[in-house]
């Protein structure tokens, strides 16, 4: 092992209870022991991913939050005894690995619930919400410490928690915990005076209006969590260890509106200084660990930072909030891991907290521990497989069913927490095949193909690997795209996969004699506009960023046509790192409207290009494009803007070759336009099958 | 009574029956030979299909679950 990451393996204690090295696997929403949306059950496939984080070495392990009563079914944790009877024996095995296990206990989710349409329609209807009560309360679900609205919903007011409610919750953590410890579970971790959560909205004074004991100075703020961790050490016993999850900062500017990392704001919810004095409080209320990070979901990009956000970003305000309490404290968002070795080393940090890492590589712990880190797949944090809550202006939560069923996947990793439906299974029928395309479907599909002991060869038009990505990965902050590339070519070298440069394949007929199959990886191209004038004088996202006309000195004005994520991402690239001048013009009514980008991602987005005064003109299109100029219809009529360039930011069009056939398979951007997750599963569903 | 008897017989059987062709169709070399067969834009659609089935038929499995002493 590199000694660069000793001191990640070096023991702490939590509590009484010692942990054996300083790596925590953050809780992330889905990787529950006792079900995500389901009422609560032993969860096996939840209890497979955890298991095998531990055999790779994860220190303390923290399952997905579990909300202390059910949001469908409405049951208390601590009701159903047949899962703790199922626990017992889990944690005995568990144990064998060394690591160690907290449960993470949740308040609830108050004005952050992510409701989706009809659960904001019985919201909203006291009837409707009192006829589905038996099942789902959502009143109950998004109660808060006062009324305050909703992050996803318009118009969905929560309502306040009765002193009755509260005490009853309370209760029930320590009655939750108890049983916990009886199945041998090492600890608990309390959710969360952290990212704008229930009891976090207690604490923030913008948040609670309470003229009760919950409301008013900070200690009555803090009341609730106080009293969860007393309740819990009067039912489970003063030596069980409780850690917090807790934002240092909340990094808000208002509802709904979050402060960029080099911004100067005035703060909405918890600022440094009040922090400073909180995490007294929490120290002596009995709090043995803080699991720290910033932010709300208001300023989501903080708590689940896209790559646009810098590394270890959270780092120093929990390193300053460390030095006013004596319990441990780890560190989460963006972490690079020798980072944090550093600065445990240095004595600033107890611990460093990992959380979707350990989606998209399993065994990234053990790789590092074999001096094998060049193999560890990076995370892109899409959050397209593990967190695609997303939302534009006027909807609701817009995350399909079946991903609401099932967070915590990977879009770059299919069999994480779907084991059994993504597997590599050795083919008893050994074929030749041909992968035309070195993209990431192309290389996706030639690794499982080969994994399987199939012969694939790949035929790539240009001298590299990477295809369209190498566009999406161009931008100055895709530093993990340009990893994955990387990771990809190193993964196809290791491999021995035939790949053959500069071979435009142009009519299958020709592979047909030499190949058993074909896979066809082609990619797609910019949709093309010739209703509009001029639509041929635009630039592609190719020619701005891989062959980075982005650095042209003459290119200072430029029009997005298409708010989309890649416009957006390249207009924020030009006014923040190239100081230039972008404008977006987008037909729909708001930025970044897909349903399956993370908020977290589209809102950092939306707020940089706000921050940056980036004009965006919405409900607008271009009706002609000139040498150095187009002109903008918006709702209020068309004007004349002088610009350098009108980049196509319209979309992309699949672009198969050949025709259907047996034998012959699509996957990627050719079937249908998608993301990185739509390609690299649809890669192994066509090539676990041949 | 001997119509019920036959009628839960039945019940039974059909049970068996799906039991058995659910099992059957996990089995690689049948996944294979169903991708093969209906071409893989059918099979990758019914294979959604029966995943999202197979989750949203679960809920009340664990609803009820949770319910039991």
């Amino acid at each position: 092992m590199n000694p660069k990451y000793e001191a990640l393996f070096t023991p702490f204690k939590i509590g009484e209870v010692e942990i054996p090295n300083r790596i925590v696997q953050c809780s992330m929403g889905g990787t529950t022991l006792f079900g995500w949306l389901e009422p609560s059950h032993f969860d096996l496939e939840g209890a497979d991913f955890l298991l095998k984080r531990a055999k790779d070495g994860v220190g303390l392990v923290l399952p997905g939050m579990q909300v202390i009563r059910d949001t469908m079914g409405r049951k208390w944790l601590d009701s159903n005894r047949q899962m703790y009877r199922v626990l017992k024996p889990y944690m005995d095995e568990y144990h064998k690995t060394g690591s160690k296990l907290f449960i993470q206990l949740a308040g609830g989710f108050g004005r952050s619930m992510a409701v989706t349409p009809w659960m904001a329609a019985l919201g909203k209807n006291d009837l409707l919400n009192k006829l589905a009560s038996p099942i789902v309360d959502v009143q109950y679900a998004c109660a808060s410490a006062s009324a305050t609205p909703n992050r996803w919903a318009d118009g969905l007011i929560s309502r306040p928690f009765t002193i009755e409610e509260i005490q009853e919750m309370v209760w029930h953590f320590g009655a939750t915990a108890r049983k916990l410890r009886e199945a041998g579970v090492d600890g608990v971790e309390i959710h969360a005076v952290h990212e704008g959560y229930n009891l976090d909205q207690f604490a923030i004074a913008n948040m609670n209006f309470r003229t009760d004991q919950y409301g008013g100075s900070l200690e009555n703020r803090l009341r609730f969590a106080t009293e969860i961790v007393q309740s819990i050490h009067e039912q489970a016993g003063d030596d069980f260890p409780v850690s917090l999850r807790y934002s240092v900062r909340s990094c808000t500017k208002g509802w709904r509106k979050g402060a960029m990392p080099y911004e100067e704001f005035e703060e909405f919810g918890r600022d440094l200084a009040e922090s400073e004095k909180a995490v007294k409080i929490l120290q002596d209320a009995g709090y043995a660990f803080l699991n720290c990070d910033n932010g709300t979901y208001d300023a989501w990009y903080w708590a689940h930072p896209p790559q646009y956000m810098p590394d270890n970003c959270n780092l120093e305000d929990v390193e300053h909030i460390r030095k006013f309490i004596d319990i441990p404290v780890a560190c989460a968002g963006r972490m690079d891991p020798v980072k944090a070795a550093e600065e445990i080393a240095a004595g600033r940090l107890d611990a460093v907290a990992i959380a979707r890492q350990n989606l998209v590589d399993e065994h990234w712990i053990t790789k590092i521990k074999e001096g094998r880190e060049d193999e560890i797949r990076p995370c892109i944090r899409c959050h397209n497989g593990c967190f695609n809550f997303s939302k534009a202006a006027g909807t609701e939560n817009m995350q399909s069913l079946g991903d609401s069923l099932h967070l915590a996947r990977c879009a770059l990793n299919p069999p994480t927490m779907q084991h059994n439906r993504y597997k590599i299974v050795p083919t008893k029928r050994p074929k030749r095949v041909a992968v035309i395309g070195g993209g990431v479907g192309g290389m996706e599909s030639a690794l499982v193909l080969r994994k399987r002991g199939h012969e694939p060869v790949i035929f790539e038009k240009d001298g590299e690997l990477g295809g369209l990505f190498l566009t999406a990965s161009a931008m100055t902050f895709k530093e993990n795209d340009k990893d994955l590339i990387r990771w990809y070519r190193d993964e196809i070298r290791r491999y021995n996969i035939e790949v053959r440069f500069n071979t435009e394949v142009k009519d299958l007929a020709d592979l047909r004699s030499s190949f058993d199959e074909i896979v066809v990886c082609t990619g797609s191209v910019p949709r093309n506009m010739p209703q509009i004038k001029g639509f041929e004088k635009t630039m592609d996202f190719t020619e701005l960023l891989r062959d980075r006309r982005i650095e042209d000195e003459k290119l200072q004005t430029v029009v997005f046509l298409g708010g989309g994520q890649s416009s957006c991402e390249a207009a924020y690239d030009m006014v923040y790192n190239f100081k230039k001048n972008p404008i977006v013009v987008e037909y729909g009514n708001d930025l970044v409207a897909a349903q399956a980008t993370c908020l977290a991602n589209t809102s950092f987005l939306r707020d940089a290009l706000e921050y940056h005064k980036v004009p965006v003109y919405l409900h607008s299109t271009i009706t002609e494009i000139g040498d150095g100029y187009c002109i903008i219809k918006t709702p209020d009529g068309e004007f004349r803007q002088e610009c350098d360039a009108v980049v196509n930011g319209v979309g992309f069009v699949p672009a198969p070759i050949g025709d259907k056939g047996p034998h012959i398979h699509r996957v990627g951007d050719c079937v249908a336009i998608g993301n990185l997750r739509t390609v690299v599963w649809r890669a192994w569903d066509v090539c676990m099958r041949i | 009574m001997k119509k019920a008897i036959r009628k839960l017989l039945f019940l039974v059987c059909f049970g068996a029956f799906a039991w058995l062709l659910a099992k059957l169709a996990q089995r690689d070399e049948v996944q294979e030979k169903l991708f093969e067969i209906l071409g893989e834009d059918t099979y990758l659609a019914i294979l959604d299909k029966v995943r999202l089935g197979g989750d949203l038929l679960m809920w009340p499995v664990d609803f009820v679950r949770a319910l039991l002493p």
